[in-house]
């Protein structure tokens, strides 16, 4: 088992570099997409399948086929893949490198004091009572919710509306 | 057998990663991908925490937070196609519009 939650987050950790020194648009999300489908793997093999269900179904299936959707409505010859990594972000990446250390010295510290390092997880977790405590406890926030795909979807149609026609 | 040590390791180094795309690239698009990765870095922390104390409720964070990611991804990408319109172009130093 630890051999395959190895391989998948390698799998993961490479397609985000092909995404950090690749140019095309197209075989990004495609990366992007393989290093969802990773994680899922792992959410599979920590036992909380409905978690891994939604990133194969929703994740990597409804919302990165939106990002397909875009390629798909500009032209793609137009100059639009302008982002190599020139001499000039060495400075930048140092930087980077500098702030990304100090999340890891926070995760670890926050790991040392608050986890137990010799549990295991392996545990299932059962999806009817993910479905009992969502539609118990959290039945307002699922309105809510509903309430923000409602205007996220007539923010988008109202951005996109051409008003030379009304 | 997972350890949980390994978990908080890959999530940070996803969240990282992501971070570098994101200020790295000169495309929108490029930078709302970054901000995908890193929002899969954070999942991935919220269902290792949510399963180290067997507890339901890392699973229904992370519904919630799909779901925002889902409004973000559909008004930003109109936005962008509206910016792609005007500008023909999707570099970010060019959409400086406040300047002029």
């Amino acid at each position: 088992m630890q051999f395959i939650f190895f391989l998948s987050s390698f799998i993961s950790l490479v397609s985000i570099f092909f995404i950090i020194f690749g140019n095309n648009l197209l075989y990004s999300i495609l990366f992007l997409i393989i290093s969802f489908l990773s994680t899922s793997v792992i959410f599979f093999l920590l036992g909380s399948c409905l978690a891994g269900f939604f990133q194969v179904v929703i994740y990597s299936g409804a919302i990165l086929l939106l990002f397909v959707f875009f390629i798909m409505t500009i032209d793609n010859k137009s100059n639009i893949f302008v982002t190599e990594i020139c001499m000039k972000k060495i400075l930048k990446i140092f930087f980077l490198f500098l702030i990304s250390s100090i999340f890891f010295i926070e995760v670890i510290y926050i790991f040392n004091n608050c986890f137990d390092n010799t549990k295991l997880l392996s545990k299932l977790i059962n999806v009817k009572n993910v479905g009992k405590t969502l539609f118990s406890d959290y039945f307002f926030l699922i309105e809510l919710s509903s309430m923000l795909l409602l205007e996220s979807l007539i923010v988008s149609f109202y951005i996109n509306k051409d008003y030379k026609k009304f | 057998m997972i350890s949980i040590f390994y978990c908080f390791v890959l999530s940070a180094l996803i969240f990282s990663l992501g971070v570098f795309i994101f200020f790295l690239k000169n495309n929108i698009f490029f930078m709302l991908l970054g901000l995908e990765v890193m929002l899969n870095g954070c999942l991935l922390l919220f269902i290792t925490s949510g399963n180290y104390w067997n507890n339901e409720n890392g699973q229904i964070i992370y519904i919630f937070i799909i779901t925002a990611s889902a409004a973000e991804v559909c008004v930003s990408l109109s936005l962008l196609f509206k910016f792609y319109k005007i500008n023909n172009t999707l570099n970010i130093n060019l959409l400086s519009e406040l300047k002029k």
